[in-house]
């Protein structure tokens, strides 16, 4: 068994730590229990003792590099040792310690790229204390300049209220650099359009937001009862769409588009949008008629259209003809939200988690499941009182499910 | 500034017959610089009194004449003098009226003439105006021109606390503008000599022309230094100092009293308090050296702070 010695933790918070000194030269034999390294962390220096007889093989971390704790830092061979267990050992530490090594090595020209500017300018006193007048201490803070930055041109280089003033200047000359990106994404496709329409959108559309609570017990237990009946259960977003379209046919206010400046259009037909969310980016297909569907029929349009979405094999049918938009991030854990309404549409449901909350009930505290609904409409289209209604009447929908039947 | 001095005199004596002038040979000689020249003839014996040689005495006895109602302008001749009478200013003419609660006041006026520089001896050219600057209920006034001394004199005379009214020697023979008619000077306010930007020389007394010089040299080489004499410098119109540090952000004081313990170096803690993040510059002080005044004339010059020293303190911080 081939013995490996690793750094060991010497204090609770340690996480790295180096070898200050080898006692032991590779090919010399060591006993178990001799002194073979002296080796520390940034609090304390530890005597390492040989875990084993025999020779040192292998010494893997040279004195004064800093490794990770648990690195293997040398290998010890037994006399029962094969030559390539020994060698697969040696091997597999000089990998780990490459990983750390070269990772080291990055983080090192990073600092120095970052420190060359200031060392050009700087003039370090030999002390290292930074010789700036009281004055010029002060401007520094109030203009936010960095006096290790700063020459000083005082008497023996002490940065006065001239230097700051200089630096200020150059600051200004200066345009702040830019964060600088990782990556830079060209924006094509879904998601070039979707740039386009929500910042059109956002732009012309006067947004008005309205927030309801929305008391979800009955259908949580709704789903169960239907999953008897039609084999599956349904999701959210399907009863969601069922509550919408209805109250949709009720308030056809919402159900509407602006035409021109000044002709508002009640569209005929309920169809509803769902948003998604893909790799391309978020696609909106269309529950058509949802209004004149039963839980079941939008159950399978939804499924059928999430799939195909993900899929990116959504047509042109799928995404045409949307008079309204729901948008659910509860499965984000998200509790309430305010989106963008889908233009040309009035209005789109933004619907948060399902979550336990203390409601009054009679006055008495319960914990029931609770999500928030917020509605964001066009207000040139329609007002807030009417809009409120609608809202009203889907919360009243999903909280007696049974009327969705009807 | 002889002649300043002596209209004040004049001219207080005039108009309040309260006013009484006593010292050592300021009767008949009318002043061994005949700053009291002439005023015997005018006021006669009663009000100008010439006393024995005897420093403690006569200003005692003045001491008492100022809490009988009068208003002495006592002459000590050298301020080195001061040393002999130095028990009755601080002990008493300083603590009377706050240990009266107010019921008694003391408005002497003693001038001292200040010799340094004139080559005099260790004994008669001390500038001891910081032996007084840590009595409080002392004012403390030293002009620098002629037309101030005559208004600070004046106004000296007229204030019901104990002045010490030190004369430079070395201005007595200036000449300069004095207004006509009456005018008086307040105690207690600085008079900015000079306007500029780059630093603040605090000159004291006989300093004001030699920081006045440096400035103009200064000046030529695109130096402005703003030159601010405080004329009272016990009360110290601190106002006028921190206000200019703040603007200029380097300090020189100049005085020629030995540098250590001096004027300089209670302006320059005041200013580190209350303007400390405003100095650009650590403050500079221009002093007379801590030793005893050679009378050779030779060695006593370098005993006093010149044009040139100012300029090189102020380049120090510049």
């Amino acid at each position: 068994m081939v013995k490996e010695i690793i750094l060991p933790r010497l204090d609770i918070d340690m996480d790295k730590g180096m070898v200050v000194e080898w006692a032991k030269k590779e090919g010399d034999e060591v006993k178990e229990g001799e002194l073979i390294a002296t080796i520390m962390s940034e609090k304390v220096t530890y005597e390492l003792h040989s875990p084993a007889t025999g020779t040192l093989y292998k010494i893997i971390v040279q004195p004064n590099v800093e490794v990770p704790v648990g690195q293997i830092i040398a290998i010890i061979k037994e006399p029962e040792d094969r030559a390539e267990d020994l060698d697969e050992a040696v091997r597999r530490a000089e990998e780990s310690l490459a990983g750390v090594v070269e990772v080291r090595a990055e983080a090192k020209a990073e600092a120095v790229a970052e420190a060359k500017p200031a060392e050009a300018k700087v003039e370090a006193a030999p002390t290292g204390r930074i010789k700036i007048s009281p004055l010029a201490r002060r401007l520094a803070r109030e203009y936010g300049i960095d006096i290790t930055k700063v020459k000083g041109t005082g008497p023996g280089g002490r940065i006065v209220k001239e230097d700051i003033l200089r630096a200020v200047e150059e600051m200004k000359a200066r345009p702040p650099p830019a964060p600088e990106a990782v990556e830079v994404i060209q924006l094509t496709g879904i998601r070039k359009i979707s740039a386009e329409r929500l910042a059109q959108s956002f732009k012309t559309a006067p947004h008005a937001f309205l927030r309801m609570d929305v008391d979800m017990s009955n259908i949580v237990r709704f789903r169960n009862v239907l999953e008897k009946e039609i084999g599956v259960r349904p999701s959210y977003n399907t009863l969601l769409i069922k509550a919408v379209a209805k109250a949709l046919r009720k308030h056809p206010n919402l159900n509407a588009t602006l035409e021109g400046e000044d002709k508002v259009r009640l569209l005929k037909d309920v169809n509803i949008c769902l948003a998604v969310a893909t790799e391309e980016g978020l696609v909106t297909p269309v529950v058509h008629h949802a209004d004149e569907k039963s839980i079941a029929e939008i159950e399978s349009d939804v499924r059928r259209l999430v799939e195909k979405a993900r899929e990116g094999r959504l047509e042109a049918d799928d995404l045409k003809g949307g008079t309204f938009t729901i948008t659910n991030l509860g499965m984000f854990g998200v509790d309430a939200f305010m989106a963008i309404i889908n233009p040309p549409q009035a209005a789109i449901l933004a619907v948060g988690r399902i979550a336990d909350r203390v409601v009054v009930v009679d006055g008495r505290m319960e914990i029931r499941p609770v999500a928030t609904l917020t509605l964001s409409f066009d207000h040139r289209i329609v007002d807030g009182a009417p809009a409120a209604q609608f809202l009203a009447y889907v919360k009243e929908l999903l909280e007696e499910p049974a009327r969705l039947l009807i | 500034m002889i002649e300043a001095l002596n209209e004040a005199l004049r001219e207080e004596m005039e108009r309040d017959e309260r006013v009484i002038v006593l010292g050592e040979d300021v009767g008949v000689l009318g002043g061994i610089y005949r700053v009291t020249k002439g005023l015997l003839e005018l006021f006669g014996p009663e009000r100008v009194i010439d006393t024995p040689i005897s420093e403690e005495g006569f200003v005692g006895a003045s001491i008492g004449a100022a809490l009988t109602g009068l208003r002495p302008v006592v002459e000590i001749m050298y301020a080195d003098f001061l040393a002999n009478c130095m028990n009755q200013i601080v002990n008493f003419a300083s603590k009377i009226h706050y240990m009266t609660a107010g019921r008694l006041k003391v408005p002497i006026v003693v001038r001292a003439m200040v010799g340094h520089g004139r080559g005099h001896g260790g004994d008669h050219s001390q500038v001891p105006m910081t032996w007084f600057l840590n009595i409080p209920g002392l004012k403390i006034v030293s002009p620098a021109t002629p037309k101030d001394a005559k208004g600070l004199l004046k106004s000296s005379i007229r204030d019901d606390a104990p002045v010490l009214f030190f004369e430079p020697y070395i201005l007595y023979r200036v000449k300069g503008p004095v207004p006509e008619g009456e005018y008086t000077i307040p105690l207690g306010k600085a008079d900015t000599k000079r306007k500029g930007d780059d630093i603040t020389i605090v000159a004291i007394s006989a300093m004001v022309p030699r920081a006045l010089e440096a400035a103009e040299k200064l000046s030529q080489e695109g130096i402005e230094a703003e030159v601010i004499d405080p004329m009272t410098i016990s009360p110290m119109d601190w106002d006028a100092i921190i206000s200019s540090v703040k603007r200029t952000n380097r300090l020189v004081v100049v005085e020629y009293s030995p540098k250590s313990w001096g004027v300089g170096a209670e302006i320059a803690a005041r200013v580190m308090e209350e303007a400390f993040d405003y100095l650009d510059a650590p403050v500079a002080r221009v002093a007379a050296p801590d030793v005893p005044i050679p009378v050779s004339p030779a060695l006593g010059k370098l005993t006093v702070p010149t044009a040139e020293d100012v300029i090189k303190a102020v380049k120090s911080i510049v």
